[in-house]
């Protein structure tokens, strides 16, 4: 067992997988020397080589269409994004070749697009987006979320063996967040042996039989917190860590909704057509007759990501948020 | 700051004045354009005259109750923003006029959105939190009326229903627990409950031995304080020639009288209000007339010794068996003091904790077996004394009423049981029919404590 970073799980996973399968190799601006915009692969080039280890150009575009085309050729190239929101200049290149070439060619996509994503405090517009909802609606995509450092390995590793074209979200909150400060369940032992995290399996972070609270990315912090909270005024918060936006644990969703009657809905990313959305309309259409209370959701609010502190915490779904949505809920 | 006068619209050709029924909002209250300000009552329609802008209502003109000609001034609001009168929007009437006689008002007709007229006391808004792009305007239009709330059933709440037959409008009537008396899932789920904890009172029939052949008997001697009991029981119904004599009671003010007070009793004085004092007052009542005094008292060696307090027995069903503690000069004590020490020697007799003076010296006793749910007894005479009151279950049944009909009333079997030698049928019958007046038509208005 040991006890390492989430940014540390990640390049383990990495470094792991380049020992185990010689297709796997990087992408991405200043990752041999510099070790990566997060230092995730500081020491890479110096252990498997420049042939490994690539440093690109300052052109999103060109080298995930590289990538693209490494794939193709039996390569699993991991392509690093210095912070997700540059992700938009690859954008035809992901949904339309990386997404679409499976079904137009028979040929699979086997990358995984390295995505730092989500707010660190006073990071501005252009380093604080949570890119999922972008490529959502997008078949052919796989979307990964993972909250823990054991979920940042064991995802790592499916993400590499998965034949698809995978968008890794990794959150530049939880790189260094200091273990001590973490909640319990976000630290569970990680192994010392090789192991994987399946897709589409979220996890209940914490039980509970009033109120359901279904969540991803950064915001399980604060839906830990809240629950916390609605725990001392006697309310029974379920969390759930959906752990992968696509392919998602739909079940997950119908059960605790069908037990507790009661849903919330909370992502750091903007409302407006977010995942919550999806989510909401899988319950009802599936669970209709088991709510007793509207479905909510928690989400950011209309507006680019605001370099001000305070305007930034205007922006981000707190804690506060949802503690008076959930006990609005609590109420109804 | 710029001013909005309100004005009466018309609600009809043949309408020219309307009577304000009462104001929504306070002078100093911010409102919002198209909230009901006040609601108004011409001799077609009852409708709400609705805000023509957003401020602050700063004056109102013309109290409730009072008939208005159309055009006239009711209030004056504080506007943020010029209003010009032509903007106003006439209010939807709250039920359909006569389409004759439906003119256009004011200014020309527009639909609008429904918008919830009830206002919101306790919870704000289920509200978009992105503050960024809602209007006020759609704030109000987010939820369903609040009004209707109680008597609508979430989709949980009907499945729930249905699942377990469960009559939806015995739902809906429920005291919901829930925002405005929402009938919430787990009120239903706790009605559900208490359905199933009755359906455990169902007693399964089972056809085989009860019990395995080593365990078909066993004796139980009794202790030295059953002994006497049974003793004491035996001689009264071995030498006393008694007789038991049955009234019907309406316990209708008593019931409610206690359910009213009894939480506010038991925080007070931290002791339950039973029916037990109910009874003792009665009973107490009836003996004060000296036409009932034969009924209070000893009889032994041939001679009736009529007593002029009350030692009132209460028969106690206790782990050791029956035990009939005696309350000294009840006859003497306040109510709440009453209430208190019959609780109190109830409480000591059940755990053993009587002195053995405190059952002796009684000069006539009460036995509620109503407690068990037994609708009538025949209780036995505590001897030497010459009388036994016994009181059954307060229940609900069909009685005859006074003035013709049938009604359903708590009702209760009342049961004197008399010694003949020292009673006879009248005298005994007379007691009976007194304590069933006291319980019927006590004084309530005199309970303090």
């Amino acid at each position: 067992m040991s006890h390492l970073t989430y940014r540390e799980a990640i390049s383990a996973a990495i470094w792991e997988e380049m020992e185990r399968d010689e297709s796997v190799f990087l992408l991405g601006e200043d990752i041999g020397l510099g070790g990566g915009a997060f230092y995730i692969t500081k020491g890479f080039q110096e252990r498997f080589g420049r042939e490994r280890v690539v440093d690109m150009p300052l052109s999103e575009a060109g080298f995930t269409g590289a990538a693209i085309g490494a794939a193709l050729n039996g390569m699993r190239p991991i392509v690093e994004f210095q912070f997700a929101d540059f992700v938009t200049e690859s954008f035809k290149m992901i949904v339309d070749f990386a997404g679409g070439n499976h079904y137009r060619q028979m040929g699979p996509v086997p990358i995984v697009l390295r995505l730092p994503s989500a707010s660190l405090t006073s990071a501005g517009p252009f380093h604080s987006q949570n890119p999922e909802p972008w490529f959502f609606s997008t078949p052919g995509l796989k979307i990964a979320a993972p909250t823990t450092a054991y979920d940042a390995k064991g995802m790592m590793k499916t993400a590499i063996r998965d034949n698809n074209p995978v968008l890794y979200l990794e959150y530049k909150k939880f790189y260094s967040y200091p273990l001590g400060d973490l909640p319990e369940v976000l630290r569970p032992d990680i192994p010392d042996e090789d192991y994987t995290v399946p897709f589409g399996k979220a996890r209940v972070l914490r039980k509970g039989g009033d109120i359901s609270l279904i969540t991803f990315g950064t915001t399980v912090l604060e839906a830990l917190e809240a629950a916390d909270i609605l725990d001392s005024e006697g309310v029974q918060v379920e969390v759930i860590d959906m752990r992968t936006i696509f392919p998602f644990d739909k079940n997950a969703i119908l059960n605790t909704t069908r037990k507790t009657g009661k849903l919330l809905i909370l992502h750091e990313a903007r409302k407006r057509g977010g995942v919550a959305g999806e989510f909401a309309s899988i319950v009802a259409e599936e669970a209709f007759e088991f709510l007793d209370a509207p479905i909510r959701r928690v989400g950011a609010i209309d507006t680019p990501v605001p370099m001000s502190p305070p305007l930034e915490k205007v922006y981000l779904p707190g804690t506060e948020r949802v503690v008076d949505a959930l006990r609005e809920l609590a109420a109804y | 700051m710029y001013q909005a006068r309100v004005r009466m619209p018309q609600m009809g050709s043949s309408v020219h004045e309307s009577t304000v029924i009462e104001w929504k909002k306070a002078v100093g209250d911010r409102v919002l354009k198209g909230e009901p300000l006040v609601s108004a009552e011409s001799d077609k329609v009852e409708f709400a005259i609705e805000a023509p802008a957003s401020g602050v209502l700063k004056e109102i003109l013309v109290a409730s109750e009072k008939i208005v000609a159309v055009g006239e001034v009711l209030a004056v609001l504080e506007t943020d923003e010029p209003f010009s009168e032509e903007e106003i929007t006439p209010p939807t009437p709250s039920g359909p006029p006569k389409t004759s006689e439906w003119t256009a008002p004011v200014a020309p007709m527009k639909r609008e959105r429904y918008k919830p007229t009830s206002p919101r006391p306790t919870q704000r808004p289920l509200q978009a939190e992105d503050g960024g792009i809602t209007t006020p305007q759609a704030d109000l239009n987010y939820n369903m009326p609040l009004i209707s709330r109680n008597m609508w059933l979430s989709p949980r709440v009907q499945r729930l229903a249905a699942e377990h037959g469960l009559n939806l409008g015995a739902v809906a009537s429920l005291a919901g627990s829930g925002t405005n008396g929402r009938v919430t899932a787990q009120d239903v789920d706790r009605l559900i409950a208490a359905k199933n904890s009755q359906e455990s009172d169902i007693i399964k029939l089972i056809f085989s031995p009860m019990v395995p052949p080593e365990a078909r008997e066993r004796t139980e001697p009794l202790s030295r304080l059953r002994k006497r009991i049974a003793e004491n029981l035996t001689r009264s119904v071995q030498q006393i020639p008694q007789v038991t004599t049955f009234l019907e009671v309406d316990m209708s003010d008593i019931t409610a009288w206690r359910a009213a007070h009894k939480d506010e009793f038991e925080h007070k004085h931290g002791a339950k209000l039973t029916y037990n004092p109910f009874f003792a007052l009665a009973i107490i009542a009836a003996l004060r007339d000296p036409e009932n005094e034969r009924l209070n008292g000893t009889f032994e060696d041939d001679a009736l010794t009529i007593k002029r307090y009350v030692n009132l027995g209460l028969a106690v069903d206790s782990p050791e068996g029956l035990m009939v503690p005696v309350l000294r000069d009840a006859d003497g004590l306040g109510f709440a003091d009453l209430v208190l020490a019959l609780t109190d020697i109830a409480d000591r007799a059940r755990t053993g904790k009587l002195a053995p003076e405190e059952v002796k010296e009684g000069t006539i006793t009460l036995t509620n077996f109503g407690a068990s749910g037994a609708l009538w007894g025949n209780p036995i005479i505590n001897p030497p004394e010459a009388a036994i009151v016994g009181t059954g279950a307060v229940a609900p049944r069909a009685i005859a009423l006074p003035g013709g009909g049938v009604g359903v009333r708590p009702t209760m079997g009342l049961s004197v049981t008399f010694d003949h030698r020292a009673n006879n049928g009248i005298a005994a019958g007379r007691f009976a029919a007194t304590v069933r007046t006291a319980l019927e038509g006590m004084d309530l208005s005199q309970l303090e404590f």
